[in-house]
Order: structure tokens, then sequence, then C-alpha cells
């Protein structure tokens, strides 16, 4: 038994076992701190979010695991949830189209930023930023500042439907959670990516399409946004023009939180999405404490640096697994 | 080994460029001489007038709405010869320059709502057009300074007395007392603050009403429906049996309705500012939800008409006489616009409207004296 659980410990690398250990930490504190958050009906209203920051930390995710950072999620969220709205007019006849050029669109803006960054060298901060700014611009000359209509009604209904009690847009999360791991770790696209990851100069002698792969990440990550994009404008029926912007800081955070090296390499999109939660929820407590603005983001900044630097410093994953596995010693 | 190309810093100039090209093509939107039949009114004078209108902002709903309500009024004067117009997007530096500009391009008559910044950033700006005799008149955003010396005057709608009215209405909702919350804007920003105040007094008289967001501040709802209905997803877990709710921002208190629904939670009477979307949602789910009354103020996009003919009489040298004059005071009262329990004043939905549309915009010259004067319903 214990065998068998010290076993699928040792499997977790450490570097991403930290996470999970500080969001099981957070939920206990919750449970105490604040009885409230932890109700069924307080995770209903969470978990929505820290679904759909999950999906776009996927792509951050992505880009930093080939060394980069990337600056657009925000302005792809944006127009994501824009075009689907704009471009349906609100109707359900309309979804359909909408959600083909709204994806279309961040796969293409994707596309840019690749090639600003593999083709023309660009610096990735740059290229993202300056792609960032570009959409905020398109955005407005989408809306003219204002958004015309609702998100339709298809689209809100299906995100928001119940399936074993919890919502749709929570089971999306998970799916495509789960099937990126999956692509990463199992397909051979999946492994050129991580060895390009790893080590470029090293990949490229390897024989590897080096520059493919890198503008393909870009691609993948912008599609991840939009599709965090499109989640958003369902979840919330009447998004506002400049939505995504909460989607910037948050995704490195939930990255950096995750255990993914900023500096490029090892990373893993499960770890970042239990980061996603840990944020989302980390921030839930703290206003359900009722706590006055100012010390509610000294708590979360003190909590997420806390979190950040404790799992550099103790493995955790090692300290737990060796318990474990003491009696086995015996 | 895998070299990079070379060209980059030619690909970035270009890139820069078309971005500059980009922005500034987005916030210099280019102005032009409105449309005007016939004699203005006596208050237009005959002077011819370079008219400039600068929000610190720009670009949103609220924005929009703004300057539309300023052209209502500068189109009734056929001696405006010329409309410029700057969007600062928040940006100090672009609203500092842009209202430069409209005064090196001869603007004699501005209005500006100098929300770039924090309070008195954009003074020295609007200062020094004073002092040059130009017209100007900050509304919509406390400029600092003093008026008269500083600037011609200032007009802004009074949030105070909108708290106040709020409380109010909601101390009447809950004869049975209860906890109420107040779900504000960002931290710290001017027009929760005096909000929160209102509605410290105006809940005083009614003792077992206890407002449980603080009497000082509020719950940082950041005039934006995620973060309001978070925030209010937060309050429910805090308080599960909150009685009543006040909102300082019309689409966010959509949210705030989400928040209850995914919670579980019957819906309580929230006062709030207008929005189309709020009054759609009370129509949808009063019926299902007898609890759910709704109050809303108005956004006070009407100030902009106020601001407006005060800038274009003085700079026409010309006297508003008093049954013509928009507002007597600079501070116009803000008092509650839709009313669910109030036969006379119903949340007025209009689905060809965009969500966020303003609809107390409507209103027309007559029915603000009225409001500002009597303070009859518009």
């Amino acid at each position: 038994m214990s065998g068998g659980l010290s076993g699928l410990v040792a499997r977790i690398p450490t570097r991403f076992a930290g996470v999970w250990m500080l969001t099981a930490a957070l939920f206990a504190v919750s449970a105490v701190a604040v009885p409230g958050s932890v109700t069924g009906a307080a995770l209903q209203s969470m978990l929505p979010f820290a679904a759909i920051l999950a999906v776009a930390t996927i792509g951050q995710t992505l880009v930093v695991q080939q060394g980069g950072i990337d600056l657009s999620p925000a302005g792809v969220v944006s127009l994501t949830c824009v075009l689907v709205v704009q471009v349906s007019g609100g109707s359900d006849a309309g979804l359909p189209v909408a959600l083909v050029v709204a994806l279309g669109c961040a796969a293409g803006t994707g596309a840019v930023t690749g090639i600003a960054i593999t083709l023309l060298g660009v610096n990735p901060l740059v290229a993202t930023l300056a792609v960032n700014a570009l959409l905020t611009g398109v955005v407005l000359f989408v809306t003219g500042g204002n958004m015309s209509a609702s998100t339709p009604a298809a689209l809100t209904a299906f995100v928001g439907h119940r399936v074993l009690g919890v919502q749709v847009v929570v089971w999306v999360a998970v799916l495509v959670v789960g099937a990126t791991a999956w692509a990463v770790s199992r397909t051979v696209a999946g492994r050129r990516f991580a060895v390009v990851g790893a080590g470029r100069e090293a990949a490229h002698a390897m024989g590897l399409p080096v520059r493919r792969v890198e503008a393909g990440t870009y691609v993948c990550a912008a599609l991840a946004y939009g599709a965090a994009g499109v989640l958003l404008a369902g979840f919330l029926g009447r998004p506002g023009v400049y939505q995504g912007d909460d989607y910037l800081l948050s995704t490195i955070a939930a990255v950096a939180i995750g255990g993914t090296a900023l500096g490029g390499g090892r990373g893993s999109v499960v770890a970042s999405a239990a980061g996603a939660l840990f944020l989302t929820q980390l921030g839930q407590v703290v206003l359900g404490t009722g706590a006055p603005t100012a010390v509610q983001y000294l708590i979360q900044a003190g909590v997420i640096v806390l979190g950040i630097g404790l799992r550099g410093r103790v493995p955790l994953a090692r300290v737990v697994g060796a318990r474990l596995r003491r009696p086995q010693l015996q | 080994m895998l070299a990079r190309p070379r060209i980059t810093r030619r690909v970035v100039g270009a890139l820069v460029t078309v971005l500059s090209a980009a922005t500034l093509a987005s916030c210099a939107s280019g102005g032009s001489a409105p449309p005007a039949a016939g004699p203005g009114p006596a208050w237009c004078g005959t002077t011819p007038i370079v008219f400039g209108m600068q929000d610190g902002g720009g670009l949103n709903a609220w924005s929009k709405a703004s300057a539309e309500e300023v052209l209502k009024t500068v189109r009734q004067c056929p001696n405006v010869t010329e409309v410029l117009t700057v969007n600062a997007q928040f940006d100090l530096q672009a609203a500092v320059s842009g209202l430069q500009g409209m005064v090196a391009q001869g603007a004699n008559a501005i209005v500006v709502i100098p929300d770039a910044g924090g309070t008195g950033s954009e003074l020295p700006g609007i200062r020094s057009a004073h002092r040059r005799g130009i017209a100007i008149v900050p509304w919509g955003a406390d400029p600092g300074g003093t008026p008269g010396e500083d600037y011609l005057t200032y007009v802004d709608i009074d949030h105070r007395e909108a708290g106040r009215e709020w409380a109010t209405w909601m101390g009447r909702r809950l004869p049975q007392g209860g906890k109420v919350a107040f779900i504000g804007g960002p931290a710290g920003n001017s027009p929760s603050a005096q909000e929160v105040a209102g509605i410290v007094e105006g809940l005083r008289a009614f003792p077992n009403v206890s407002l449980v967001s603080g009497e000082t501040t509020w719950i940082e709802g950041g005039w934006d429906p995620a973060k309001a209905q978070q925030a209010a997803a937060g309050l429910l877990s805090q308080h599960p049996d909150i009685a009543g709710v006040f909102s300082d921002e019309g689409v966010s208190s959509t949210g705030i309705i989400r928040a209850f629904q995914a919670a579980g939670r019957p819906l309580v009477p929230i006062a709030s500012l207008e929005a189309n979307a709020l009054s759609c949602d009370h129509q949808q789910l009063a019926a299902a939800n007898p609890g759910f009354q709704l109050a809303t103020v108005s956004a006070g996009n009407f100030v902009g008409r106020i601001a407006a003919q005060l800038a274009i009489a003085k700079a026409a040298g010309v006297e508003i006489a008093e049954a013509d004059l928009l507002s007597p005071t600079a501070l116009v009262p803000d008092r509650l616009v839709e009313d669910s329990v109030d036969a006379t004043k119903p949340p007025a939905c209009d689905p060809s409207q965009p969500p966020s549309a303003l609809l107390s915009n409507r209103m027309t010259d007559d029915q603000l004296k009225a409001l500002t004067r009597a303070g009859g319903t518009p």
C-alpha cells in the first residue's frame, strides 16, 4: 500500500510536486481561516475562473519552456472575447463562424509572433509586447470601445451547464490540460518540443526543425489563450472590451508557482494548472477574509513569494517520499 | 551553429513604426465641425468658437457616452466652427500634450475630464490654459485647484448624494434589517470613496442595517464584471446571509448577480449605477426572484452638456439666462433614475442597445433642467 503510494510520489518530478503541496496547504488553511471559502457554492464560484486561467496558462507554460516569456495573453484573450461577441452579433446562428474567426485569428496572431521571433530574430519579449499592443489597437478598432452585443446564449448555456455537479468550463479545462500534457510527453511532436526547449543548439545538431518547433509553440500558445478567451466570453456572458488584461501577469505567476523553469527547459502544464488553481483560490480566500484591499494585496504577494521561494529551497516531495518509504527500509 | 538572422534592428524599427502609427491613429481622432442649422440659443453668442474636448481616459462606454453628451450641446451653436478631441487613454503625458495641442490649435472653449493620473495631475495644463483666457471647464473628475482661479468652474455629479439615495432606498427595502455590502471600483478611487461616505450617512436612519464592507473602504470590484463576480463570490463565502448589495458600475452589477446564481443564493435588492444590461437582467429575473429589487442612479454623462454650455457661453462672452442654464449648481444632485418599486421610473431595458448603454442620457435638456433644479424625475 505505502509502497504503491511512495512509488507514485517518486514518479512525480520533485520540481512539480511542490505546487500540489502548496495548493493542498492553501485549501487546508482556507478551511480554517475562512470556512465559507471551501463550501460547495464557493468552490463552484472559484473553479471556473481557475479553469479559464489554467487554459491560458498552458500557452504561457509552452512559451516559457522554449525560453521565452509571452506578454500577449492579455491581447489574445481580449481579442477572442471581442470576436466571439461581435462576429456572432450575439446570435446563436452566428456562433460557429464567430468561433472559427476567433480561434483562427488567435492562431494567426501566434503565427505572426512565431515568425517574428524565429525568422526575423526579434527578442520574444519585444515581439510579444508588440503583438499585444497591436491587438489592443485591433480590439479598439473592432469595437470602438463598446461591445455591441452579449455572448450568444448557446455558448453561455454550454459553458455554464453542469455535468456531475461541475460546470462544463471546468471539464473543458481538465480535458485540454490533460490532452496537452499527453501530447507533450507521448507524441513525436511533443518530444521534439521538449528537446528543443531543453537546448536549441543540441536539438539543431540532432537535425530537428528548431525554428518550426519554436514558431509552432507560439501558435499553440495563442490557441490556448484563444480557447481561454472563448470560455471567458461564455462564462461572463457580457465580457468587457479589455477583459483579457488580467491574464498577462497571472499566467506568468501561475507558471512560476507551478515550477516550470523561467529560463526554459523543464516544464509541466499540469503543474501550471495547479498553479492557476492555487492563485485563484488564494485570491478568493483573501477576498473572503474581508480584510482591507491593501492588506489583501500584501497577503497575496507575500504568499506567492513565499510559495515560490519555499518550493525552491525545500525539496518537499523528497521529504514526503522519504517518510512514505521508511517502513519499507525496516 | 544555428545563427539568428541579422536583420533584427531594421525589422524592430519597422515594427515600432507601424505600432506607433497604429497607436497614434487610435488616440488622435480628428475633429469635424458640427452641423448647426439656423441661429443657436442666446447663450451660444456669436463669437466664432473652436471647441476642444479632452478625456483623460477615453474609449470606453462611459467616455463615448460622455463625448456624445458634450456634442449634444455643441451642436446647438452654429458659431462653433471646429471641434477638437483628445482621448488620452489614462496616459497623463498624452493628456497633457493633448491639451497643449488644442490650445495651440486655437481652441477658446475647452471641456476636460481630468482623470489621467491622480487628482491635480492635469492641473498645471488646465491652469495655464485658464490664464491664457481660454474658457476651460473640468468635469467628471476632480481637477484639484480652485474654481475661478485655476479654471472657470468644475462641474460634477454628487457621488455622495448617490450613496445617500442608494442607502435610503436599501434601508426601505430591508425593514427587518440585515447585512449589506458595497462592491466598488479600484481601491482608493475618488467616486467610490464619496459614495461610501454617502452610504454611511444614509444608513444612519436604518440602525438595523449593517454595512459589512467597511465605513471608509469597499470590496474592490474593479468596475469589471469578472472582478465584481469574484468579489461577490468572496463576499458570499464570508457572509452567506447578505441582504443587499451596492455597486457603482452597472455591467459589474450583472457579475454580482451571476455570483449569487452560481452560489445558489436567492437574489437580493441591488442599488447600482445604471446599465442597459442590468435593467435587462432585472426584467428577465424579477418574476422568478421576488427578492430582486433594483434602483439605479445615472452615470452622469449629462454633466458634459452642462460643462460645454458654461465653456461656450464664457468664450462667447455671454451670460446664460437663468431659464436656459442647464444646472444652477456646479455639483449636480445624483438621484435615482430607475427604481423597480416606483411605477414612474421602472428599469429601462432596450435590447437594441449595447449591454453597456447608459439610457439615462436619452433625457432632454428640459428634463435635465428639472433634475438639476427641483430634483424631479428625468
